[in-house]
């Protein structure tokens, strides 16, 4: 390690790499997921969540199973993407 | 369960020696610093990938999330799914750029970028304070749960109190002290096991025994149910309890909870989502400490330390998650079970005023029942969910253990203080340090018996959230943020965190004309990056930049050329 260094418009840059590009667009599409959901199923929005949609359950029940399936399907291809 | 079971005691009472046993036999291997902080980075990451899960899957996780549907519903998910999201930041944002810049700690990989003791004094404190916040609910949360399950009634209620928070911080201290991270992760992964086989067993007997092998009847039946606490809330109550005892069958508890959609038609049942949300700045506030918090939690990221490389380190992670998401489903389903087959107890319990003892003894109550109460099957369920409430605490509270004894050791005594020390002095130091950090969190959780263990834990979420997450992400991805930039995050998260924290302690409502929220993160979090990014931009230090990005980001392809050779 050396001492401080300016800044400057020279350093590589992570943002570069398709791995990151990966990452932060998996991200950005998790994140949307996650704060509708939770958006939804806060007091506000509660008569939204209780609309039936699928064999008679709640929307907000729906879009938390979706959440979690979003999460590990979001997950793996990261993961398959990085790893080739 | 008020009198003391033998058989379900000494069910608890295996498993717990069974715990200490695997940390005195990894004792062989604590004799090095690597060893004693990360296991030498040997673990496999399967076995991590355990550890992680069942570091993370609290108490909270197993008895309050399922014991907390049990009472209000759906609505009482959200929490678990806020739980697993954070997990998803990691392995995308973290996970590989963290193993490959650090050595054993979060500092470390600070210190590859800014070297200089301020930082890493700053590691040290926010990484004590989040550690303390976090353990001591755990172990507030020990002496409640078996203060009410087991209680020694001979010492009288506040002696028993303390009584098993010693043991669970005796414990807690031994299993670190004598095995080190090894036997910590050894315990954590057989814990681990143990916390999802229970929950995996209340379930797969639920829907054996009482929805005719399909899960999904659950969720049917669940949509025909008031939930005992609206039940309450209306004063329906005694219509229940006048005609079935609490002590009723499965049977006729589920006949009791689908009679109340008759008694309260209007009502919402225990999948429609309202019963119990919370208004819109406070659930922000909330899941964004829980989004973020993740990222933030020291005693979660020393774990990708543990493993030889970061392909490990995101297999570990992806492990994790698959495991999460699976137990969180699965709480779903067992307090929904919960709700419909133990419905007039609950609804006595909460129309007594003892929702604590009804939130946390639900799932207790749930294997007593299914394995037959008063018989030797239902006390060896009892037997093995108690179990698993101890696994969900010791693991939790190792992993704190664990990643405090570190810190102060390896980031303080041995970066910032005696740099010459041997190896022996170190590993002493990190005993020592075990020791007196369980002292002080024992007397902190006898201090604070009365408090919210929920609230403290969500705050310890937000308080990560609003220090660790905002410096990591802009160390590890922005290449202009500067050493004055991580300070002043650092400060201004920790500062507005913990003010919010403590003003909510004391029941303020308002401060600055802004709402007193429960969870600190909506403000700190902002304050964090806010004061990061804008010193970054008034400032001119980037610390070593070019080296830091290309260890942590692999650029050159050398993805295991990494500390894993220096561990």
């Amino acid at each position: 390690m050396t001492g401080p260094h300016p800044p400057d418009d020279q350093h590589w840059s992570p943002f570069s790499t398709s791995r990151a590009k990966w990452a932060w667009g998996l991200l950005a599409v998790f994140a949307i997921i996650y704060f509708a959901v939770a958006v939804l199923t806060s007091a506000e929005f509660a008569d939204l969540a209780a609309t039936e949609v699928f064999l008679g359950l709640p929307l907000g029940f729906v879009l938390g199973i979706g959440l979690i399936i979003a999460g590990l399907i979001i997950t793996r291809i990261y993961l398959s993407k990085v790893e080739g | 369960m008020d009198d003391l079971n033998i058989v379900a005691l000494a069910i608890l009472v295996l498993g717990m020696a069974t715990f200490f046993g695997i940390g005195w036999y990894s004792r062989r291997w604590t004799d090095t610093t690597a060893e004693f902080y990360v296991a030498g980075g040997q673990i496999p990451w399967k076995l991590n990938g355990v550890a992680m899960f069942s570091n993370y899957a609290s108490a909270a996780s197993f008895l309050g999330v399922a014991g907390a549907i049990a009472l209000f519903g759906i609505d009482n998910w959200w929490l678990a799914l806020g739980f697993f999201a954070g997990w998803v930041v990691v392995v995308l944002l973290l996970a590989s750029p963290l193993r490959r810049s650090g050595k054993y700690t979060v500092a470390d990989a600070l210190q590859e970028r800014f070297s200089g003791p301020d930082i890493r004094v700053l590691t040290i404190i926010t990484g004590v304070t989040i550690g303390t916040i976090y353990l001591v609910p755990q172990l507030v949360g020990a002496g409640h749960l078996f203060n009410l399950l087991i209680p020694l009634d001979s010492i009288g209620s506040a002696a028993s109190y303390v009584f098993w928070v010693g043991i669970a911080g005796g414990f807690t201290a031994a299993i670190v002290v004598l095995g080190g991270m090894r036997g910590t992760s050894y315990n954590q992964a057989f814990q681990g096991i143990i916390i999802f086989g229970a929950m995996a067993l209340l379930l797969v007997l639920s829907v054996v025994m009482y929805f005719s092998w399909n899960p999904l009847d659950i969720l049917t039946e669940a949509d025909q149910v008031v939930p005992p606490q609206v039940l309450v809330d209306e004063g329906a109550a005694n219509e229940i309890l006048a005609e079935y005892p609490v002590d009723s069958t499965g049977d006729q508890s589920l006949e009791a909870a689908q009679s109340t959609t008759e008694i309260l038609p209007d009502e919402p049942t225990a999948m429609t989502p309202g019963v119990n949300v919370k208004d819109l700045a406070n659930q922000l506030s909330l899941v964004l400490a829980l989004f973020l918090g993740v990222v933030g939690l020291p005693h979660v990221l020393i774990r990708l330390y543990t493993v030889k490389n970061a392909t490990a380190a995101r297999k570990s992670t992806e492990f994790t998650i698959v495991a999460l998401a699976i137990f969180y489903t699965m709480t779903l389903f067992v307090g929904l079970a919960a709700m419909m087959l133990l419905y007039p107890l609950l609804t006595d319990l909460i129309n007594q005023g003892e929702i604590g003892k009804a939130t946390n003894t639900a799932v207790a109550e749930l294997g007593a029942l299914l394995g037959g109460r008063g018989s030797l099957g239902g006390d060896v369920l009892l037997g093995i969910v108690l179990a698993g409430a101890m696994a969900a605490i010791l693991s939790s509270a190792v992993g704190l253990l664990i990643q405090m004894t570190t810190t102060v050791a390896h980031d303080g005594y041995t970066v910032l203080l005696r740099p010459q020390s041997s190896e022996h002095q170190r590993v002493l130091v990190a005993r020592i340090a075990g020791i007196g950090l369980t002292l002080v969190a024992v007397l902190l959780a006898i201090w604070l018996k009365e408090e919210n263990v929920a609230q403290l834990v969500g705050m310890a979420f937000g308080i990560a959230a609003s220090t660790f997450a905002p410096v990591l992400l802009l160390t590890v991805w922005w290449t202009r943020f500067t050493r004055q930039g991580a300070i002043a995050g650092f400060a201004a998260g920790l500062a507005v965190s913990l003010l919010f924290t403590f003003l909510k302690f004391f029941e303020v409502d308002q401060f600055l004309f802004l709402p007193v929220l429960v969870n600190p993160a909506l403000y700190g979090v902002p304050a964090a990056f806010i004061a990061a990014t804008g010193t970054s931009y008034a400032t001119h230090d980037v610390g070593d930049v070019d080296h830091f990005m290309h260890l942590a980001h692999d650029a050159e392809g050398t993805e295991d050329a990494t500390h894993a050779d220096a561990v």
